[in-house]
C-alpha cells in the first residue's frame, strides 16, 4: 500500500434563485382619515299648550334659539392612528457561501389613517427560530432598501434606506440585502429581522412620538395603535418581521484507495505489490452538500519509485473517470494538455480537471472516481 | 297675499327664545382605577378618537319655560363618518325610531334595505342614518329630556 498526498480544489456554486411573491396587496378598510372633522347637530321639535313650536338646533353649550342655523355643531377632529405592519414576502432565501447582495423581500404596510414616514432597521438574530429553523449563522453587510420605483425588484434605483412617505392603506416593498460569509456552511440558517419605525411624514429622520396627556380638541393627536411584531410590543409605533437565509453549499469528501492489478509472477491472480507489479489508484469525490460542486480539479503526486502507466484504459487512454455507471477517459500528456481533455502530468503529479472532471453533483450516486495506474519500479 | 306678508314680517323679526335648550356633547369612555383600587369606566370629553373608537353622543333638552313642553321629539342624524352601535340608543320615557333616509322612521324590524338585485333585507344598525327619540310625557319646566347613543368612527 502506498499512501500519498492528494490535493483538491473546488468551488461550490449554484445559480441564485430569488423567489418573489408578487401582487399580494392587503385590503384593509382603514377608516376615516386623520384630521377629518366630525360634526353633529340634533334638532328638537315640541309643542307648548298644544301649539307646535319652531324646532331648535343643538349646540355644544346649549341653544334655545329656534330656527335653522341658530345651533352649532358639536364635534372633534379625527386623531392620527399609527398602525404599521411589516410582513415577510420571501420564503427562506437560498444562498451560497460568498454570495453578495442576496435579497430577502419584505413589505411595510401603513394600516393607519394618515400618511407616515418610516425608518428601517435590519439586524441579525441570535438563535431565533424562523420558519422552523434555528439561526446559527449571521449575514454580513446587512442593509435595507426601499423599492422606490415600485417595480417589485431590487435594482439600481432602489437606494433609499427609509420610507419618506407612505399613504394610509398603502404598502411598499422593502429589500433586505446582505452578503453570505465565505465561512458559512451547508445547512446553516441566518435569520434576520426588519423593523419599521413610524416617523414624521416626509421627515423620516424624526421618529413620531405619541401624544401624551388629555385630548386637545381641534388638534390631531398621535395614537399608537399597532400590533406586536416579531420583536416589538403592541402600541409602540413600530413593527417587525423576521426573514431567513438558508445556506446551501457543496460539501466534498475525497477518498483514495489502491489495488494491485497484477505482478510479473502471479499475473492477475492474487497479485502482490512487488517490483514490476501494476497498482491502480482510485480517488473518489463525494458531494454530501445540497448543490453541485463546480470547477472541481484534483492533483495527485505520482508516487516515488513508481512509473505512470500510459494506455492503461480503453482506447489507449491513461485516466478513467467513473460517475455512476458511466465511464469517460482521457490521456495525461507530460507537460501540456495538448488534446485539451483535462488530464496532464506536470511536476511529477497527475492533474485532472475539466472537461473530464468539472462538477460533482450532490448525492452518493453522483460520486466521481478517478482511476490511474502505476508500476512499481 | 295677507298671509305671505305676515310670514315675511315674522321672518324678519329677531328670533325669539324657545322653551327648550338643546345641547349635544361628545364623550368617550376612560378606564380609571378609583381610590379603592376598582377599575371604573367614566365618561370624559371626547378624546383620542381614531377609526374604531366609540363616541357617546348625549343630547339634552332642558325646559327653560314656565310651561310644560309636549310632543318633544329629538332628531339626530348620525355623523356620516360614524356608524350607530346596535342597541345603544337610550332615552328614558321615549320611543326610539330609526331611519335610513331621514324621512321614514320606524323600529329596527320595520327598516328594509333594497339590494341591487331587487331583494329586500333587514337594515343593519350601521346603516341607520337618523335616530329619533319621541318622549311620551311632557317635559315639565326645569326638567330635562335625555337622549344618548353610541356611534363608532368608521
Amino acid at each position: 500500500m502506498i499512501s500519498l498526498p492528494c490535493r483538491l480544489r473546488y468551488a461550490g456554486f449554484i445559480a441564485l434563485a430569488l423567489t418573489s411573491v408578487g401582487g399580494a396587496q392587503s385590503a384593509w378598510a382603514l377608516g376615516t382619515a386623520a384630521s377629518t372633522p366630525i360634526n353633529n347637530r340634533a334638532t328638537v321639535s315640541y309643542s307648548v299648550g298644544a301649539v307646535a313650536q319652531a324646532p331648535i338646533e343643538s349646540s355644544p353649550s346649549g341653544n334655545s334659539t329656534p330656527g335653522a342655523g341658530n345651533g352649532a355643531d358639536t364635534g372633534f377632529v379625527v386623531d392620527n392612528r399609527i398602525n404599521v405592519t411589516v410582513t415577510r414576502l420571501s420564503p427562506s432565501v437560498v444562498t451560497n457561501p460568498g454570495a453578495v447582495n442576496v435579497v430577502a423581500e419584505f413589505q411595510v404596510s401603513n394600516t393607519g389613517n394618515a400618511a407616515q414616514a418610516y425608518q428601517l432597521a435590519v439586524t441579525n438574530l441570535t438563535g431565533g427560530v424562523v420558519l422552523g429553523n434555528t439561526d446559527n449563522q449571521d449575514m454580513a453587510n446587512l442593509r435595507a432598501f426601499v423599492d422606490v420605483n415600485g417595480n417589485g425588484a431590487y435594482d439600481a434605483g432602489d437606494t433609499a434606506t427609509s420610507i419618506t412617505t407612505l399613504a394610509a392603506d398603502a404598502d411598499v416593498r422593502v429589500f433586505v440585502v446582505a452578503d453570505t460569509p465565505l465561512a458559512a456552511t451547508n445547512g446553516q440558517f441566518a435569520n434576520v429581522r426588519l423593523t419599521a419605525t413610524t416617523a414624521v411624514n416626509n421627515t423620516p429622520a424624526t421618529v413620531l412620538t405619541q401624544t401624551t396627556g388629555a385630548e386637545t380638541p381641534g388638534t390631531v393627536d398621535v395614537v399608537f395603535g399597532d400590533t406586536a411584531g416579531a420583536g416589538d410590543a403592541a402600541r409602540d409605533g413600530l413593527h417587525s418581521a423576521d426573514g431567513q437565509y438558508a445556506i446551501q453549499s457543496a460539501a466534498l469528501a475525497i477518498a483514495k484507495a489502491s489495488t494491485v492489478i497484477s505482478d510479473p509472477f502471479n499475473g492477475t491472480t492474487t497479485p502482490k505489490s512487488i517490483p514490476g507489479a501494476t497498482i491502480e489508484y482510485a480517488i473518489t469525490l463525494t458531494n454530501s452538500g445540497t448543490v453541485s460542486a463546480t470547477g472541481v480539479s484534483i492533483a495527485d503526486l505520482i508516487p516515488a519509485n513508481t512509473t505512470f502507466v500510459t494506455g492503461a484504459y480503453a482506447g489507449t487512454t491513461d485516466v478513467r473517470l467513473t460517475v455512476g455507471a458511466t465511464d469517460t477517459f482521457c490521456v495525461a500528456e507530460v507537460g501540456t494538455d495538448t488534446n485539451a481533455d483535462g488530464c496532464v502530468r506536470v511536476a511529477g503529479e497527475l492533474r485532472v480537471a475539466a472537461p473530464l472532471l468539472g462538477s460533482v453533483l450532490s448525492g452518493p450516486g453522483n460520486a466521481a472516481t478517478v482511476r490511474f495506474r502505476v508500476t512499481i519500479d | 297675499m295677507l298671509s305671505t306678508l305676515i310670514l315675511s314680517v315674522a321672518l324678519a323679526a329677531p328670533p325669539k327664545a324657545g322653551c327648550l335648550e338643546l345641547k349635544t356633547i361628545a364623550q368617550t369612555e376612560e378606564v380609571v382605577i378609583d381610590e379603592s383600587g376598582q377599575r371604573r369606566v367614566q365618561l370624559v370629553p371626547a378624546a383620542k378618537i381614531v377609526p374604531g373608537t366609540e363616541v357617546i353622543w348625549t343630547i339634552t333638552a332642558n325646559n327653560v319655560c314656565a310651561a310644560p313642553a309636549a310632543n318633544v321629539a329629538i332628531d339626530n342624524p348620525v355623523p356620516a363618518e360614524m356608524s350607530y352601535v346596535d342597541g345603544t340608543a337610550l332615552g328614558v320615557g321615549s320611543q326610539i325610531a330609526f331611519s335610513l333616509d331621514g324621512q321614514r322612521f320606524g323600529a329596527p324590524d320595520q327598516l328594509q334595505v333594497r339590494e341591487a338585485d331587487g331583494e329586500s333585507r333587514p337594515a343593519r344598525a350601521d346603516e341607520y342614518r337618523h335616530i329619533r327619540f319621541e318622549f311620551k310625557n311632557p317635559i315639565a319646566p326645569g326638567q330635562m329630556a335625555i337622549a344618548r347613543y353610541r356611534a363608532k368612527l368608521k
